[in-house]
């Protein structure tokens, strides 16, 4: 896993990083700057350990969705017994 | 002047009286076409419908896209929402291997794009928004903090951006649940529109 770029991102609930990873280009892990702190102080470590344990969650989120683009989807049921009333008048 | 042609086919006059620059067909129910060669094609890029005076722009930057699939959104991070193909794309502006669109013309462009979170939790923060080149700002995002368990939450946003040529434009989504959340695949959309 490649760190591609890392930029601040202030959120009304706190100051985020956004991590670009050559890796995920569609899926960029975003923390907590407090998260990331010791002692006060930012941590290079923690982020490391951080996103090792982003990208078990992220290898586990691209199997769903790799599983769902191919799942084909349902087919309609034949409603052509409902389409003859088409047209007709309902007393 | 000498290589220089104006061809006037089925126009009927141009005039300018009192002040009034008319270009006018008055032959009935008859479009009015201005059309531009890139070199190999000819292209109608303003269409004046003779029927009902209406403006068209036949070749204006126009593309929308439907979701298709659920997709799982892994917690603290901004994902690309996952699309098929576009139900229509006047320039082949849209990349299905990436879902992103790369504008082809410098100029404002409404976007705006559309999710519907399934079963969603109280006190969780959800955003959706539009990432430009791979970026993601304050007013490109749409924050929501739930303050109640969902079955489904709805979220939309719509923008008017300044876009030069080669930018490319990505819908994306945000959740701090602390595990996945699942976005569903029979509501969603992702819409661009060239203005001006």
């Amino acid at each position: 896993m490649k760190i591609k770029e890392i930029k601040n991102w202030k959120a009304i609930e706190g100051e985020y990083i956004i991590v670009t990873l050559e890796e995920y280009p569609h899926a960029q892990p975003t923390f907590l700057l407090d998260d990331l702190k010791t002692d006060g102080v930012l941590d290079s470590k923690k982020l490391e350990v951080a996103l090792k344990a982003w990208e078990i969650n992220q290898k586990e989120v691209d199997a769903i969705n790799e599983a769902a683009k191919n799942t084909p989807s349902p087919t309609l049921i034949d409603i052509s017994a409902l389409k003859t009333l088409e047209g007709k008048e309902v007393i | 002047m000498a290589n220089t042609k104006l061809r006037l086919a089925r126009l009927e006059y141009l005039t300018d009286t009192a002040g009034e620059l008319a270009l006018t067909n008055s032959t009935s129910d008859k479009d009015v076409l201005v059309k531009i060669n890139d070199g190999g094609t000819t292209r109608t890029a303003i269409q004046v419908h003779g029927d009902e005076g209406s403006l068209s722009f036949p070749r204006q930057s126009n593309f929308l896209v439907y979701k298709t699939a659920s997709q799982s959104i892994n917690t603290g991070t901004y994902t690309t929402v996952v699309f098929g193909a576009a139900t229509y794309d006047v320039l082949g502006e849209w990349d299905n291997a990436n879902d992103r669109f790369t504008v082809k013309d410098t100029g404002f462009y409404i976007v705006s794009g559309r999710v519907l979170w399934q079963n969603t939790n109280s006190d969780i923060v959800y955003r959706i928004g539009f990432s430009i080149n791979g970026g993601i700002g304050d007013n490109t995002v749409v924050y929501d903090r739930s303050a109640f368990t969902a079955v489904y939450r709805q979220q939309q946003m719509t923008l008017l951006v300044y876009l030069t040529a080669g930018q490319y434009v990505s819908l994306v989504v945000w959740q701090n649940s602390g595990g996945a959340e699942t976005i569903y695949e029979g509501i969603g959309h992702f819409a661009v529109s060239k203005v001006a």
